[in-house]
C-alpha cells in the first residue's frame, strides 16, 4: 500500500530537503521556494528546531547514567565474549559416530532401529532453524578470537603479615563533594569525579606529568 | 563579598546537586573571614581493595562507610576489602606522612579552615615513593570523605582497584 | 597497544587481532551514544543498558565480518536499532496512551501546518537546547508518541538513518516511512507545544525563573 499519498506533496518534499534524500536538482527547487516562501522557512525552522531538541534531551538523559553502570556492562560484555571465545567449535558428529554411540554392543540386533533412526536424523536436518536477526553486512558463524593478554600487572605482594594499624573510631563520614582548589596528577592519567556523596580522584602510574589548575 | 541568605542555605542542597561546581565556587567566597580557625584536625586514612568479585556485602570493619561504597560509583565492585587503617594528628603548615603496606606513601597537611569545614593540602605517592602521584589543595567538610583511585592492587588474599580513603574532622 | 585517540577503524583492525583494549575504547567512546538512542526507543533505563550490552556483544561476535563498508558507528546503529526494534515487539508491556498512527492520519487530510511551537516559551533556538524545563517537555513529549512514531524520530533525529535504512530496520517501504516519519513530527510538534504552553515565557535574556534562580550564591 503506498502511504506516499498521506502526506501532502509540498510538505513531503520539505520533510525529504530537510532530511536530505532529495537528489541535487529537486533540493535546489525547493531550496528556491524556500527563500520565496516565509511560511516555508518558518516550517523548516520548526523541524530544525525540533530536532536539535529531541537530540539534546537524549543526550542529557544518557548523560547522567553514572560510568560505574557502564563499567558493570562492560565486565558483562568481557566476561560473555571470553566465554565464548574458550568455548571450542564442536564439530557435527557423523551419522555412524551417532549410530555407533546409540546401539553400543547392540549393533547387530538393532540394525532396522539404525535404519529407522538415520531416516528420522536426516528428516531432521531439513528442519534445522536457521539463525535470526543477523546483523547486516555479516556471515552467522564468526571466527574465534583469542582473549587478549590482561593489561595491568598485578603490584608486588606486601610481607606475608600486613600490618594493621584501628585508628580510634571515626563517625561514619559526611556525604559531600570537596571543592578542589589546585590540583597536579604525576601519572599519566588522572580523572575527577564527583557523585554529592564522595569524590573521588583517579590517578594511573605512568609517564609525564599533567597539571590542572582550578584556582581561584 | 556576599554572605549567602538563610533562604539561599535553604535551597543548597537542592540546587547544589545541578549546580555543584557553581555552588562550590560561590560557597568558597562566601566562607566568611571573621570564623574561628582549625587549629587541630585528626584524620584516618583507610585503604580499601575493591574487587569484582563478592557478593556485595560490606565487612564491618568498612561498615562506617557503607553509604559510600554503596554509590553508583563502586557499582562496579562486589566485594570491599579492608586494606588497612592509618591515623593522623594535623596541626596547622606542618606534613603528617604515613606509609602503606602497598608501597604507597601519603602526606596531608592542614592549610586552615573552621568548624565546620577543613582546607587541606593531600600528595600521594607511588609504590615505590619515588614520584608523586597526585598532589592537591581541597577544601572539605568537617568529617567529609575524600578517596582517591590508585590503581590496581593484588596480594595473596585480595585482588581489585586499591582506594585511599581521607577523612578529617577538626579536633580544636 | 592502541592510543586511546586512535580512530574508529584502527580500533576495528585492533579489536579483530584480538586486542580487547582495542574494543573496550570503541565501547567507551559509543556507550552513552548507544545509551542514548536504545533509551530513546525504549524508555527504560535498564532495558536501554540491556541493549547496550547485547549490542556491542553482537557487534564483537560478527566484527570478522565487519568490511567496512559503512562507518562502525553506523553499522553500530543499525545493530542498535534493530535490537530496540526487536524488544519492543517483544514486550507485551501496554502503555498509558497509544496513539495508532493509522487513525492519526485519518482526520488530517489538510495540509495547513501545525501550529508553532511558542517563542516567548523558547526564547531562542541556542537558550532552548539548554533549558531543562524544555528537555524535560521534550522528553515527556516522546513518551506520548507511539512506539513507531517513537522509533523513526529516533532514527532520524538522534541517528541521522536515511529513509532506505529506517524502512530496512522497520520492515516496511520508503514510502512507508516517509509517512510515518511526517506525521510523528506533527505529533510531537502538537504534544510539545501543549507543554509548553504551561512554561514560564523566557525573560528578554532568555534566562527562565529557574535558571535565575539557580545563579544565586
Amino acid at each position: 500500500m503506498n502511504h506516499e499519498n498521506d502526506i501532502p506533496i509540498h510538505a513531503g518534499d520539505l520533510q525529504s530537503f530537510f532530511d536530505g534524500e532529495l537528489d541535487e536538482a529537486a533540493a535546489q527547487r525547493m531550496a528556491r521556494s524556500i527563500d520565496q516562501d516565509p511560511a516555508l522557512r518558518r516550517h523548516l525552522d520548526q523541524m530544525s528546531l525540533m530536532r536539535d531538541l529531541v537530540g539534546r534531551s537524549m543526550e542529557l538523559r544518557a548523560s547522567e547514567v553514572p560510568r560505574a553502570r557502564f563499567e558493570q556492562i562492560w565486565d558483562e560484555i568481557d566476561r560473555t565474549i571470553t566465554q565464548e571465545a574458550a568455548r571450542p567449535a564442536e564439530a557435527p558428529a557423523s551419522f555412524w559416530q551417532r549410530v555407533s554411540a546409540a546401539f553400543g554392543p547392540f549393533r547387530m540386533p538393532a540394525l532396522a532401529a539404525a535404519g529407522a533412526a538415520a531416516i528420522a536424523v536426516v528428516a531432521m536436518q531439513f528442519v534445522a532453524p536457521t539463525a535470526v536477526n543477523q546483523p547486516e553486512e555479516v556471515a552467522s558463524v564468526p571466527k574465534p578470537v583469542e582473549p587478549s593478554a590482561p593489561q595491568v600487572a598485578p603490584a608486588p605482594s606486601p610481607p606475608a603479615a600486613p600490618p594493621t594499624v584501628i585508628a580510634e573510631s571515626f563517625p561514619a563520614p559526611r556525604a559531600a563533594d570537596a571543592e578542589i582548589h589546585g590540583i597536579e596528577f604525576g601519572g599519566s592519567q588522572g580523572r575527577i569525579s564527583h557523585t554529592g556523596v564522595v569524590t573521588v580522584l583517579y590517578v594511573e602510574e605512568e609517564a609525564a606529568p599533567q597539571k590542572s589548575e582550578r584556582s581561584l | 563579598m556576599k554572605h549567602r541568605s538563610p533562604q539561599t542555605r535553604l535551597l543548597a542542597p537542592v540546587l547544589a546537586a545541578v549546580f555543584a561546581p557553581v555552588v562550590a565556587f560561590s560557597a568558597v567566597l562566601a566562607t566568611p573571614a571573621a570564623a574561628e580557625a582549625a587549629s587541630k584536625a585528626n584524620c584516618q586514612v583507610t585503604g580499601v581493595v575493591a574487587s569484582k568479585e563478592g557478593d556485595g556485602t560490606i565487612p564491618p570493619e568498612l561498615a562506617f562507610m557503607k553509604e559510600t561504597l554503596q554509590n553508583d560509583e563502586f557499582a562496579a565492585y562486589k566485594g570491599f576489602h579492608l586494606l588497612e587503617r592509618k591515623a593522623l594528628k594535623l596541626v596547622p603548615a606542618t606534613k603528617a606522612e604515613t606509609s602503606f603496606s602497598s608501597g604507597h606513601r601519603l602526606g596531608l597537611t592542614l592549610i586552615g579552615g573552621d568548624a565546620t569545614k577543613l582546607k587541606l593540602h593531600a600528595e600521594l605517592s607511588n609504590r615505590d615513593a619515588s614520584k608523586s602521584l597526585v598532589s592537591l589543595d581541597y577544601t572539605m567538610v568537617d568529617n567529609g570523605l575524600m578517596m582517591i583511585g590508585a590503581g590496581s592492587f593484588s596480594d595473596a588474599k585480595r585482588s581489585g582497584k586499591l582506594f585511599f580513603a581521607i577523612q578529617c574532622g577538626s579536633a580544636g | 597497544m592502541v592510543p586511546t585517540d586512535a580512530d574508529d577503524h584502527t580500533l576495528v583492525e585492533a579489536a579483530k587481532s584480538g586486542d580487547r583494549r582495542a574494543f573496550q575504547l570503541l565501547f567507551e567512546r559509543y556507550e552513552r551514544k548507544v545509551y542514548a538512542v536504545a533509551h530513546g526507543f525504549l524508555r527504560n533505563p535498564e532495558d536501554a543498558l540491556d541493549v547496550v550490552q547485547d549490542a556491542f556483544i553482537k557487534v564483537y561476535r560478527y566484527l570478522a565480518n565487519f568490511e567496512g563498508q559503512s562507518s562502525f558507528y553506523t553499522w553500530l546503529y543499525r545493530i542498535t536499532a534493530n535490537l530496540c526494534i526487536d524488544h519492543l515487539r517483544r514486550s507485551t508491556r501496554k502503555r498509558d496512551v497509544e496513539f495508532d498512527d493509522r487513525i492519526r492520519h485519518d482526520g488530517e487530510q489538510d495540509s495547513s501546518p501545525v501550529d508553532a511551537l511558542p517563542s516567548s516559551v523558547l526564547g531562542s533556538p541556542g537558550d532552548a537546547v539548554e533549558n531543562k524545563e524544555i528537555l524535560a517537555a521534550v522528553e515527556d513529549s516522546l513518551k506520548y508518541l507511539s512506539d513507531k512514531h517513537r522509533a523513526v524520530i529516533v532514527m532520524r533525529e538522534l541517528q541521522g538513518l536515511s529513509y532506505a535504512e529506517m524502512a530496512k530496520a522497520m520492515n516496511c517501504s520508503k514510502g512507508t516511512i516517509m509517512s510515518r516519519l511526517f506525521h510523528a513530527r506533527r505529533n510531537m510538534q502538537k504534544l510539545l507545544r501543549e507543554r509548553l504552553e504551561h512554561l514560564p515565557e523566557a525573560s528578554e535574556d532568555g534566562a527562565t525563573e529557574l535558571q535565575t534562580e539557580a545563579a544565586l550564591p
